[in-house]
Order: C-alpha cells, then sequence, then structure tokens
C-alpha cells in the first residue's frame, strides 16, 4: 500500500521537491536493468559488510545477554537508509523509519519466540529460527496493516 | 555484572561462518530494497528490522558454547529489538531536517545508549527484573 503525501518537504541542501516525485522517480523509467543490477551489487556489499561488523563485534562481548544485543543492531537499516537519502532523501527515510518502529515490534515478537525455542531442546536450533521467521512475518504484516488503518503509516 | 570485551571471541568463528553471515546480510540489504522498490517505503521499512543476524547468531553459539548461551544471547536480543524501534523514532525525527550523517550517527548513538540502558536495568545488578527475565 503506498500513500505519498503531496506535500512539499525540507532537504538536506535547500533543495525542495514534492515527497510524491522523489517515490514517482523511483518507480520511473530512470532506473535501467543495468543500473538497479550494479545499485542490488552495492546494497548487497554495504548490508553484508555491515552485518559482519556487527555480528564479530558481537563475538567480543561476554556474557551472551549482552553480545545478543548486537543481534537486533540497526545493521540492514543504516545500509538501507544511507543509500535512501542519497537516492531519495529525507522524506523517503523518514516514512522507513517510521515503518521500522513498527517492524522492530515484529523483531521483539521474533526475539522472544527464540527464547522459547531455544529452551525447547526437542527442537534443532536452526530449524526453530529459521520457522520463527514466521512470526517475525505475520507480526509485521499485521503491524502494516494496523498502521495503514489507524493513519500511522 | 558488568560486560567485558573479550577480543579472542573472535577466534572462535571460523572464516565460513563470517562469510554466512556476510551473504545473509548482503541479501536481507538487497532484499529490503527491492520491497521498497515495489511496494514503498512503507513496507520497505518493516524489512530494516527484519532479523538478519540473530538466527546465524543463534545457531552458531549454541554449536560453540551450548544452548543455554543461546537463550541467553535471544533474551539479549529482546532488548535490543526495544532499542531499534528508539532508532526508527530518532530518525523519523531527525531525517528531514538534519543531514544524512548526524541523523544516523545520532540514531545508533541512541541506538546503543538504549540498549546498554536497558541491559544494565535487566541484567545489570541482579535485579528482580533479571529474575522475571531469565525464568
Amino acid at each position: 500500500m503506498q500513500r505519498f503525501d503531496a506535500r512539499i518537504e525540507p532537504l538536506q541542501h535547500g533543495q525542495r521537491v514534492l515527497a510524491n516525485d522523489a517515490a514517482q522517480s523511483w518507480h520511473g523509467s530512470c532506473y535501467q536493468p543495468q543500473g538497479m543490477l550494479a545499485e542490488l551489487g552495492f546494497r548487497f556489499l554495504l548490508g553484508g559488510a555491515i552485518v559482519s561488523l556487527f555480528a564479530a563485534f558481537a563475538e567480543m562481548w561476554d556474557p551472551k545477554t549482552f553480545a545478543g544485543l548486537f543481534g537486533a543492531a540497526p545493521s540492514v537499516a543504516l545500509a538501507t537508509l544511507a543509500l535512501g537519502f542519497y537516492q531519495h532523501g529525507g522524506s523517503y527515510v523518514a516514512i522507513e523509519a517510521r515503518a521500522m518502529v513498527m517492524g522492530s515490534i515484529a523483531l521483539l515478537a521474533y526475539s522472544a519466540a527464540c527464547v522459547a525455542i531455544a529452551k525447547t531442546r526437542r527442537l534443532p536450533l536452526a530449524v526453530g529460527a529459521a520457522a520463527a521467521w514466521t512470526v517475525w512475518l505475520v507480526a509485521a504484516l499485521g503491524l502494516w496493516r494496523l498502521g495503514a488503518m489507524t493513519g500511522i503509516l | 555484572m558488568t560486560p567485558q570485551c573479550k577480543p579472542a571471541g573472535l577466534k572462535k568463528t571460523k572464516l565460513w561462518e563470517y562469510g554466512v553471515r556476510f551473504a545473509f546480510g548482503g541479501l536481507v540489504t538487497a532484499g529490503a530494497g527491492l520491497v521498497a522498490d515495489g511496494y514503498g517505503p512503507e513496507l520497505g521499512g518493516f524489512m530494516l528490522a527484519f532479523p538478519a543476524i540473530l538466527p546465524a547468531s543463534l545457531t552458531l553459539i549454541k554449536q560453540h558454547d551450548g544452548r543455554a548461551k543461546a537463550v541467553d544471547d535471544a533474551r539479549g536480543a529482546r532488548l535490543g529489538s526495544l532499542a531499534l524501534a528508539i532508532f526508527g523514532v530518532t530518525v523519523g525525527y531527525s531525517a528531514t531536517s538534519w543531514p544524512p550523517v548526524a541523523a544516523l550517527g545520532l540514531a545508533t548513538l541512541a541506538w546503543i545508549v538504549v540498549a546498554v540502558a536497558l541491559w544494565a536495568i535487566a541484567y545489570g545488578g541482579g535485579s528482580a527484573v533479571a529474575h522475571r527475565l531469565n525464568h
């Protein structure tokens, strides 16, 4: 569901563009397939590097309750929002960030499910952690619907 | 209880295990871009809170240190996800008026401060909160 407000938003470098325009340029024909592939490759490298960095940092900490904080670090968010600023401007990033707040509630549900799964000795942890993605998905879709209905998103 | 930094912990992880995390993190980030492209930033924003690090971390910690430590890791992630919401709120308020580096830097700082504060409240002092969270 896309609902972009057609309002004028201030940008970083003194520019002023319609918030709608940023989204339309993204969906428009200015992105050629080759450019899109290059962008996906760049996203892959940047995201992989930041996720690896946080994961390695977590390895160095004890106790594991503290190291676990980094399991919910804003790794994907930093890579994506940085690119979002560059491509679309602050208004677009603000919309993503608001949705991310609701997504973090879904991540809380996922983490809680993982605590329960990790305690269950009969279930292989790798299988359980992967299956728990459905918890995140259901929670995220539910919150997305709720956000759309209440006008938060 | 005080958190301790032990760089030797890095040696437990094999190179291919870092490779798995790199590949998975890269795929999720690329996927987040595709979702935002296809369905807009509202749905794309949800992908920014996709559990990208946790599944691999839990599996590896269980292999290296046992199941009890994996439970502890997931408990820490519960607190980290609350701090992630603060990261989102900070970016949401600052993105339209601050330079990108400042907005993301402040939000990351907010995530660290809130995550550590929540951990200190929950596990730092052997509090009643820690007792409840551990059972």
